[in-house]
């Protein structure tokens, strides 16, 4: 008869606070609700030593406020919501505490796919941000397991930021932007191989091979700084190129002839380091493709527990027009106040933000 | 009399003021001092609309306020001061204002190298952060005569963002990069040109000019295609290459196509091959991005002041502010004052221990 009674009250307490909080995002609602929220979750070692637990047992309590924090995210109409899990720093920790971490965050994403109340609930799709090789193998097996299962979920995306320094990835970005400018050169350089081939076999017979050969080397090697020099094809560099190739058939054994078309390299060498600069080569919007956080908008609100007003290398590049909220609290105690505290002053600076977006 | 008395009183309290100033700059000192701290000066306009006043008055009293900042930072022992004085984001206002904003600067700088008692006082250096060519013409030639005049100080540094945002210099430092990397390429190749270019004309008179220049034309382009993959030298490959030479010599004057299919063959291969190797040495690392930015001549700052109280960087120093904190007073620019930056100060050093062992941990 008390179990029941009990059990009757803590339901009717947490249906009332189920409902309270449901009128409390209705009327939040009413303003502008914003569509990416970035979480720096910072304090659950020191929360662990304030109520004397073990270290680990720190990082769960922080889990479990993640779920919280996510739940009133989603039901508030968050779309994309990003966690700062483990920084590429934080593997110069203690080698036993990131052994116990990597082992916590298996579980956990195990635990994450398992509690389907949540996940599916809200259709979330995972996407694990950050330099996934450095991760030890059960944990990479685990992420991409997740990645996969959650893959048809487009209702609410979940950002995880592990193995991420917001430097580590502007110079990733760089490296795969310059990598994918040289794959056009090859790409442009093998479909000429491949047509000069064909047109060789088809003119052997006529005793030309040599030239040919000569003349696609001169191409390839001409196409190839052209590409990387970026230079706009023009009339002047391919008569330039003829009256070398001629100078070089008509008077093979004169000397006088290199030495002009060695002037006319140096020449063509000289002109197009002159035009260099004038086509820059990358693009603010080729680094931004690259990005590891491309799959999702720019922040809107930024929230750092532990009332640190720092970043710690997380967002750099897209935090440029984003407010930083750093309550005081630990991360294992952030609740439903902070979350609607930092709504609030979203939602009151937000009409003067867009409207400095629109302007530049 | 009255007017002697009050001139006594005036430079009695002055001087009253500036003793207690040097007391609390020494208690300071006791802890470590920020070497670096950077302002984004914000609130002159709102400034103005609160006291009723032009908008180009509020500007002028954020400079007043600018000076007295940057003269208690000295004092204190700051330096390097870095403030964000003009955005590439802010020539999207208003045309007359950017225009107004233009020649207050210029007359600012001007003012500036006049007010001989504060940086030569202090051997105040000047550099200015950003994409200078966006300036206008009066501005720049302002901006370049100060730069040139301070070059000799070595003691403080002053930092002027003007046509500056943090995306637009990480960008600018990757161009600058790629830049470097191609002409370091292009030096070893005109290098070799120019030893090509004397053996051929001392072996020209043996008749082997065409096998030379076209040996000469295949080494630039491997040498281009390897420095551009970034792949290092091997054995393997100058054996390949080796080989196709001699192929080519060998066989030229028998027009033999299954030789031409042959050297076809091994040139896909090669590409392949350095196509594989590509990934594996990356031609641009961290150093070098950060080597070609424009803050490369600063350190990266203890502290970042934010006025009218508001904690966002407005695409101000992203790449340099990842182990920075963060202090956003509610007061507007002009308000600023000692209390703040004492207050400033207090914060760095109470996470200065943390933070330092953090990144000696690192």
């Amino acid at each position: 008869m008390q179990k029941s009674s009990g059990n009757i009250i803590g339901h009717f307490l947490g249906g009332l606070y189920c409902y309270l909080r449901r009128c409390m995002f209705a009327i939040l609602s009413v303003g502008p609700v914003p569509s990416h929220i970035a979480f720096i979750m910072d304090g659950n070692r020191r929360y662990a030593k304030k109520r004397n637990m073990e270290e680990g047992d720190g990082h769960k309590a922080g889990f479990t406020a993640l779920m919280s924090i996510l739940r009133y995210c989603y039901e508030l109409g968050v779309k994309y919501v990003t966690v700062y899990a483990f920084s590429i720093d934080n593997f110069k920790r203690k080698p036993n505490e990131v052994q116990s971490l990597m082992e916590l965050m298996r579980e956990k994403i195990e635990e994450l796919l398992q509690q389907e109340s949540l996940i599916n609930e809200y259709g979330v799709r995972l996407h694990f941000i950050g330099d996934l090789q450095l991760l030890t193998e059960p944990v990479i097996a685990s992420v991409e397991k997740a990645m996969r299962v959650t893959a048809h979920n487009n209702q609410r995306v979940l950002l995880v930021c592990i193995a991420y320094t917001s430097r580590h990835e502007m110079v990733h970005a760089v490296q795969e932007c310059c990598k994918e400018k040289w794959n056009e050169v090859q790409a442009s350089k093998e479909a000429k191989l491949t047509n000069g081939a064909f047109a060789r076999i088809d003119q052997g017979l006529k005793g030309n091979g040599f030239d040919l050969l000569f003349q696609d080397l001169c191409k390839d090697y001409q196409n190839a700084t052209k590409a990387c020099n970026s230079v706009p094809k023009r009339v002047e560099p391919a008569g330039e190129k003829d009256g070398m190739l001629e100078h070089t058939v008509e008077k093979g054994n004169d000397s006088e002839a290199e030495i002009t078309s060695c002037n006319e390299l140096v020449e063509m060498t000289e002109e197009r380091k002159y035009n260099q600069g004038d086509v820059p080569l990358i693009k603010l919007v080729d680094i931004e493709k690259h990005m590891y956080m491309a799959v999702a908008p720019d922040p809107d609100i930024l929230i750092r527990t532990s009332g640190e007003a720092r970043l710690s290398n997380f967002l750099l590049w897209q935090t440029s027009t984003c407010p930083l909220y750093a309550p005081t609290a630990l991360w294992p105690e952030i609740g439903l106040r902070h979350l609607v505290w930092a709504v609030l002053n979203f939602q009151r600076h937000h009409f003067y933000l867009e409207k400095k977006r629109k302007q530049f």
